[in-house]
């Protein structure tokens, strides 16, 4: 065999080898079901979220005083934030949007964004002192509805941890207090334990 | 005489013994077979390996605030434990699926032959019937 054909060979082989690392090492993108149980790892996640969020929507609409006063009209609610109290970064404003909008989502109830107040007296001004907007048109300065709930709650956690096994227990709580009188008309809790144990081999 | 009278109870006694346990249920039919027509339209079932393994029964609804409110007992029929997830399907009318692909997997584990008790309560007042989803995890 000659060098010249020997040499081909072998850079041929190698550029087949190295075609096949690289195909071992390429990265496999697949849409998935946002609603699956998801348990890539033992931190807070989109499963938990759902389950806390279907438990206290579910909770609210069937608590006999609520029910009383939502089957005569649509009460206004505002909700404030929910306290993260555990150790995680949890963007627990996505808990709550998750919350409000199922609840405004089965008609019981009605929402008012505190988040939007700078952004709406922007717009109010500008449609009633701009002088752009055609007075008949421009949306009145003092027309809003007051809220007349209140939701907030918080998030807390105890995590425990021995050479190998993670404990992780989360605890959500939300209230919705009348916001005149200061009761507290309905409260609930979902509690979350998750485990993690390290496999024979530790991988 | 004495004899046949003895004989006679003896035969009354296992007739009725057998009358008796012709009554009774097995364990399958007191929960609610798989196969029976109402487990059917409320039961959809997505894993083959789970099939005629998990059941429901005792399905009950209620209306509260114009929200339909499910309540039923999701059964592990084999005596090996099952790591199942479960989530509602909730349809109006027309049998059209409202507020689909919402409602979140619930994942639980059911030991051998246990069965627990399941609630939903539907989006929103349109929803007239209803569907629980199992596969296995």
């Amino acid at each position: 065999m000659s060098i010249n054909k020997r040499s081909s060979i072998v850079g041929v082989s190698l550029i087949a080898a190295s075609l096949l690392l690289l195909q071992g090492c390429a990265n496999k993108v697949a849409y998935q079901d946002a609603t699956e149980v998801e348990t890539t790892t033992i931190d807070f996640g989109s499963t938990d979220l759902q389950q806390i969020a279907a438990k206290m929507v579910d909770s609210v609409l069937t608590f006999p005083p609520i029910v009383q006063v939502t089957s005569e009209r649509r009460p206004v609610m505002f909700v404030d934030k929910i306290k993260n109290k555990t150790t995680e970064h949890i963007d627990t404003e996505s808990i709550t949007d998750t919350i409000s909008t199922r609840i405004l989502r089965s008609g019981k109830f009605r929402f008012v964004d505190m988040t939007k107040v700078a952004e709406v007296r922007e717009q109010l001004a500008f449609q009633n002192e701009g002088g752009m907007v055609k007075r008949d048109t421009a949306a009145q300065v003092g027309r809003q509805i007051g809220a007349e709930y209140m939701m907030y709650g918080n998030l807390s956690s105890i995590v425990k941890k021995s050479d190998d096994v993670k404990d992780v227990y989360y605890k959500f709580t939300l209230k919705v207090m009348h916001l005149e009188s200061g009761i507290v008309e309905w409260s609930d809790e979902k509690e979350i334990r998750k485990q993690r144990e390290k496999s024979l081999f530790g991988m | 005489m004495k004899c046949r009278n003895g004989f006679t109870r003896v035969l009354a006694s296992l007739l009725l013994m057998a009358l008796l346990g012709g009554c009774s249920t097995s364990g399958i039919e007191a929960i609610g077979r798989p196969d029976a027509a109402e487990v059917k339209k409320h039961l959809l079932i997505h894993s083959d390996a789970l099939a005629n393994k998990i059941t429901i029964s005792d399905m009950r609804t209620r209306e509260t605030a114009g929200l339909l409110e499910v309540s039923l007992t999701l059964s592990n029929l084999t005596s090996s434990d099952k790591s199942v997830a479960y989530r509602f399907s909730w349809f109006d009318a027309d049998e059209f699926e409202v507020e689909a692909g919402t409602d979140a997997w619930t994942p639980v584990n059911l030991h051998g032959a246990q069965s627990i008790s399941v609630q939903g309560v539907a989006p929103n007042g349109s929803v007239k019937s209803y569907r629980l989803n199992v596969k296995g995890q």
